[in-house]
């Protein structure tokens, strides 16, 4: 069969590869360009809102546009996966334009595109839109206390992952939103510690005047006659500045400023002395700075206007695209500063900026001086000169992670969060599914013993396969779907992440073991023990074969024909898949399981009938689908070959030339050579049964015997049996006899 | 809360086009220059930062292992400075004294850049005049709703024309008359240039072109020699015509853009008469020690003849004329 080989070949590679990337962890977080233009485009203002009559242009702070009615904003339009992670179960963002109003209340949202798989179907896609239409009179403004609102979540059965992720990204984007722009009397929370550079309050600034100057702690500028008089001089001067020069000499001094910020308290307790520390300290607010200046020579820092309305009109510091003006208010004088080597100045003021002016003692900062020239009566001209200072980096504690990261680890914590919640909410499904996986371990590994008694196996199986279906499926609804293999390989393209995989435990605990066991024992672990709607196709098999309905073998040559279908079958979705997950989705129906497991045959007349076809087709030829059409079963088998342990025992005889087993087995997987092959053993332990069997398998027949006549000691006998023994043959024992 | 809207594209944003020709023709050798400077013994890759300073293209381009932190300090410089002199934003300062007609404790810059304004006013004979902005206002409002500005309306806005109006000091800025208004389009550009220049050569930074619409070289080519600048004459490219060292160029193309759609009213309006320049130049263009002045002039000599122009440059000997035609 060179085509399955091809196969089995091809995708034994693509598996590797997935379980190579499964390691790397790339998250890919919310798209880089905002996707609310393009919905908005597509999407009236009316439909989101009714009263609304168009979007204004998107804000800059963050992805939101501004929902008019006249004119007039009523409210804000925004995505919710343009702003939080809404990466649901498929891997892929659920995409819900809403609108939040001036009081933090959703005014409106739409589903505009999902691709969770179970949300595909009609009336569960219809399910999914009224469940976020349903968000529209939601009030954000208690979920902004941690733990939120506490309101029940709704819970749709089978698709809880989707319905959490729905309700998770479209409160916290809301929340986003309402906290950027205020709504609701809502405010952006403190920026966390560890996200910005702090002041060291530990380092000690150094004793001398000239120490200080070296370290940089405190900054100097010095303006003599003769830079000034040039400066005025200067083509972009007015002509007549030159006119009105300084009349002294060139390197006299019009002003020597030093500057420094007092608030950090090295320098504090540094320059200032005790009762000056405390007064610094009642002048100076929480979260805000004081800066020193003090200065020598004829031209004052101080000006003389701050005597009429308390402004210095001379002075103002600059950081980044912020300016920061001082009042004679808020700024106390001192008159010597006691350090050894300080200079004698003339004015020292400490300078109090308050919180709000958001000075940041750790980043640069400029002190600009105005240095004005009267012309005349009234004309004057202009120079500004600057002092630049950046505290020096021993003082500074530098932020332990950005702002990005912190919210990356935000987002996180909000989807193990979420996580731990599904999964604490089906902590008895687990406890069973756990259970379960215990007993078909233990009878996997004590197979020899089980299968001793051919009643046991078979009530055993009976019992496990009930289970599986009631419980694992109807009940869980843990069926695994091909569905889960294309989300997965389509997010590897768009950045796997663990957090969308472990979201729904029973799947996840199913695929974990999947692959355990595909180590183990190959495919037949799952297909033929834990598939529900494998368990389905053999339970009404076993009714109707109950019912004495006739059951059709078919014949070799096709039977191993029609196995390469469901190669073809994954291969198509496979490759649709690379191209588009939600057309791959609508085609991934081929698998029943949706309509017999998570719907419990609820749904439109098409798929039911499709499910009933295969079920009746599964009473005359035992799991039909399973053996050529699942393409979950064909990418599970393309792996069986890499078992590390053969379990099933066979005899040397063994379609050499006894067929009984073959004969036997369900899904005829044993060749008329006598080898199994593994892609298609499901693992059932029939021919298990048959190999310990005294009264059906011909070698233990045989050998019986022969004990039996060891014990009786016929002579003769012994001889033959010798030869038995060498050729180990049924037939000739029997010629021997 | 610092949300704003998004600037759209305002009628008042005429002076676009201008600065755009000059670019276009600059961006040929910065871009060359980075190629060279990427070549050149220093191994720091090119950082190069492009943006828009006061409704304009600017970008500014190093070589430098921190070129991202400095380069974010010239941003934040530039929005502070937008934050005084932009037109666009009703935050401003500028707008702030314009609604108002007087703003008490003005940014230093305001007062240093209406101080080049009263020089320049004073060499041209008031040619110059940033207190043209009421008759540019009812230009651009009449053009735009497709009429000729009403006669009487432009006399009203003539009358409040004259720099003589506008007193300042340290503490206060004033308008004599309520309606006056205040354009530094025509300046604030080059200022900003000189601005984020002394900026990163407080840095220790030299052969770098800082571009925010007029162009001021700090050093030279870092390759050696000086900037090549390439002119642009109404779309024919004069390559290399202007080398840059330690010298800022400004360009103003009167006709470059217009009120209306004929394309006859050029945005340079002579404050004397309230008429767009009546002078034939297609390009003009100044190089100064400073960009604010080389802006200042260039817009000037728009409305001059070569022969004004050659006696008002005589107050500016640093400053020379480069192209003009």
């Amino acid at each position: 069969m060179p085509l399955v080989r091809i196969v089995r070949g091809f995708a034994l590679g693509v598996f590797l590869a997935v379980s190579s990337v499964l390691f790397a962890l790339p998250a890919a977080a919310q798209a880089e360009v905002p996707q609310l233009p393009q919905f908005t485009a597509n999407f009236p203002a009316s439909s989101l809102v009714p009263e609304a009559d168009a979007y204004g242009p998107m804000l800059e702070d963050i992805p939101v546009m501004p929902l008019l009615r006249a004119g007039e904003i009523i409210g804000y339009a925004f995505l919710n996966s343009d702003i939080v992670s809404s990466i649901g179960y498929s891997s892929r963002p659920i995409d819900i334009l809403a609108a939040i109003s001036p009081d933090a209340v959703l005014m409106g949202a739409s589903m505009r595109r999902q691709s969770e798989p179970l949300l595909q179907s009609g009336s569960r896609a219809l399910d999914a839109r009224e469940l976020v239409q349903g968000y529209t009179g939601r009030d954000l403004k208690p979920e902004a206390v941690p733990g939120g609102s506490g309101i029940d979540r709704p819970y749709i059965s089978g698709i809880s992952t989707s319905v959490r992720v729905i309700e998770d990204s479209l409160v916290r984007a809301g929340l986003k939103v309402a906290f950027t722009l205020g709504l609701g009397g809502l405010e952006m929370p403190a920026r966390p510690e560890g996200t910005y550079d702090r002041v060291n309050p530990d380092v000690a600034a150094p004793e001398t005047w000239q120490e200080l100057l070296d370290a940089g702690l405190l900054q100097q500028l010095t303006l003599t006659v003769g830079t000034v008089n040039a400066a005025f001089a200067a083509p972009d001067q007015p002509p007549a500045a030159a006119e009105f020069p300084l009349k002294r000499a060139p390197d006299e001094l019009v002003i020597d400023l030093y500057a420094t910020v007092i608030s950090v308290p090295g320098m504090t307790s540094r320059m200032l002395r005790e009762i000056e520390q405390i007064d610094l300290a009642t002048m100076v607010e929480e979260g805000g700075s004081a800066i020193m200046i003090g200065a020598r020579g004829p031209y004052s820092w101080r000006g003389t206007a701050y005597r009429y309305d308390g402004q210095y009109d001379r002075i103002e510091l600059i950081q980044g695209d912020k300016t920061i003006r001082f009042n004679s208010r808020d700024q106390m004088s001192i008159y010597r500063i006691h350090v050894e080597g300080a200079p004698i100045l003339d004015e020292i003021g400490l300078l109090a900026i308050p919180a709000f002016a958001e000075f940041d003692p750790t980043k640069p900062w400029r002190l600009q001086l105005l240095v004005q020239r009267n012309m005349g009566a009234i004309d004057r001209a202009y120079l500004t000169y600057g002092l630049d200072f950046a505290l020096p980096s021993n003082f500074i504690i530098p932020a332990e992670m950005t702002v990005a990261q912190y919210e990356a680890a935000q987002e996180r914590a909000a989807k193990v969060a979420m996580r731990d919640s599904v999964w604490a909410a089906r902590t008895p499904e687990i406890a069973g599914l756990a259970a379960m996986l215990a007993v078909l371990t233990a009878a996997f590994f004590f197979q020899t013993y089980l299968t001793r008694s051919a009643r046991l196996t078979f009530w055993f199986r009976i019992a496990y396969l009930s289970t599986t279906l009631v419980f694992l499926g109807w009940y869980s609804n843990a069926q695994l779907s091909i569905v889960n293999l294309m989300a997965l390989l389509s997010s590897l393209r768009t950045g796997f992440e663990w957090d969308t995989f472990t979201m729904e435990p029973m799947t996840f605990i199913l695929w974990f073991s999947v692959a355990a066991a595909l180590i183990f024992w190959g495919r037949g672990a799952y297909c033929g023990w834990l598939c529900p709607f494998g368990a389905l196709q053999e339970l009404t098999n076993r009714l109707a074969k109950l019912l004495h309905i006739p059951q059709w073998t078919l014949p070799w040559g096709l039977n191993e024909r029609l196995w390469a279908v469901k190669y073809i079958i994954f291969l198509g979705l496979f490759g649709v898949t690379l191209t588009s997950l939600d057309t791959a989705i609508r085609y991934a129906e081929v698998e029943p399981f949706r309509t017999a497991i998570t719907l419990k045959f609820m749904r439109a007349w098409p798929f039911t009938l499709y499910l009933l076809v295969l079920l009746f087709i599964g009473l005359f030829v035992e799991r039909f689908y399973c053996r050529y059409l699942c393409p979950l079963g064909a990418a599970l088998a393309i792996p069986a070959r890499i078992r590390m342990f053969d379990w099933i025992k066979r005899y040397r005889e063994c379609g050499n030339p006894c067929q009984i087993c073959s004969n036997e087995c369900m899904v005829q997987s044993i060749h008329p050579t006598g080898e199994i092959n593994p892609n298609e053993c499901l693992s059932c332990l029939h021919c298990q049964v048959q190999y310990q069997s005294k009264t059906v398998c011909p070698v233990v027949i045989k050998q019986v015997k022969r004990r039996d006549k060891i014990a009786t000691g016929v002579h003769a006998v012994s001889a033959a049996i010798e030869r038995t023994q060498f050729t180990n043959h049924p037939h000739a024992v029997k010629v021997a006899e | 809360m610092n949300t704003r809207l998004k600037q759209g594209k305002a009628p008042m944003n005429a002076i676009d086009r201008r600065r755009f020709l000059t670019i276009s023709a600059a961006a040929v050798g910065v871009a060359g220059a980075g190629a060279l400077l990427g070549r050149n013994a220093t191994s720091q890759a090119l950082y190069r930062w492009e943006g828009v300073a006061l409704g304009t293209s600017a970008s500014i381009t190093l070589a430098h292992p921190e070129a991202e932190r400095i380069v974010a300090r010239a941003r934040a410089e530039i929005a502070r400075l937008e934050g005084v002199f932009s037109l666009y934003r009703a935050d401003s300062a500028l707008s702030r004294l314009n609604a108002a007609g007087k703003l008490e404790q003005p940014p230093f810059e305001l007062l240093e850049c209406l101080s080049l304004c009263g020089t320049v006013n004073a060499a041209t004979g008031g040619l110059f005049d940033p207190s043209v902005q009421p008759v540019w206002r009812l230009y651009a409002d009449s053009y735009d709703l497709g009429r000729v500005p009403d006669t009487a309306a432009l006399a009203a806005a003539q009358a409040l024309v004259g720099w003589g109006g506008v007193r300042m000091d340290a503490a206060r800025i004033s308008f004599a008359e309520p309606g006056m208004a205040l354009t530094l389009n025509g300046v604030a550009q080059g200022f900003i240039a000189d601005r984020v220049a002394t900026l990163l050569a407080s840095e220790g930074l030299s052969d770098i072109l800082v571009d925010t619409g007029e162009m001021r070289a700090l050093g030279g080519h870092p390759h050696g020699g000086a900037w090549p600048i390439s002119l642009d004459v109404e779309g024919q490219v004069l390559p290399n015509a202007v080398p840059l060292r330690n010298l800022a160029l400004a360009s103003s193309a009167p006709r470059g853009t217009t009120f209306d759609d004929a394309r006859t009213q050029g945005h340079i309006l002579n404050p004397a008469t309230g008429t767009p320049s009546a002078q034939p130049w297609r390009l003009v263009s100044v190089t100064a020690p400073q960009a604010a002045l080389a802006d200042a002039l260039s817009s000037a000599f728009c409305l001059m003849s070569r022969e004004e122009i050659a006696a008002a440059l005589t107050a500016f000997p640093s400053a020379r004329l480069v192209y003009l035609g």
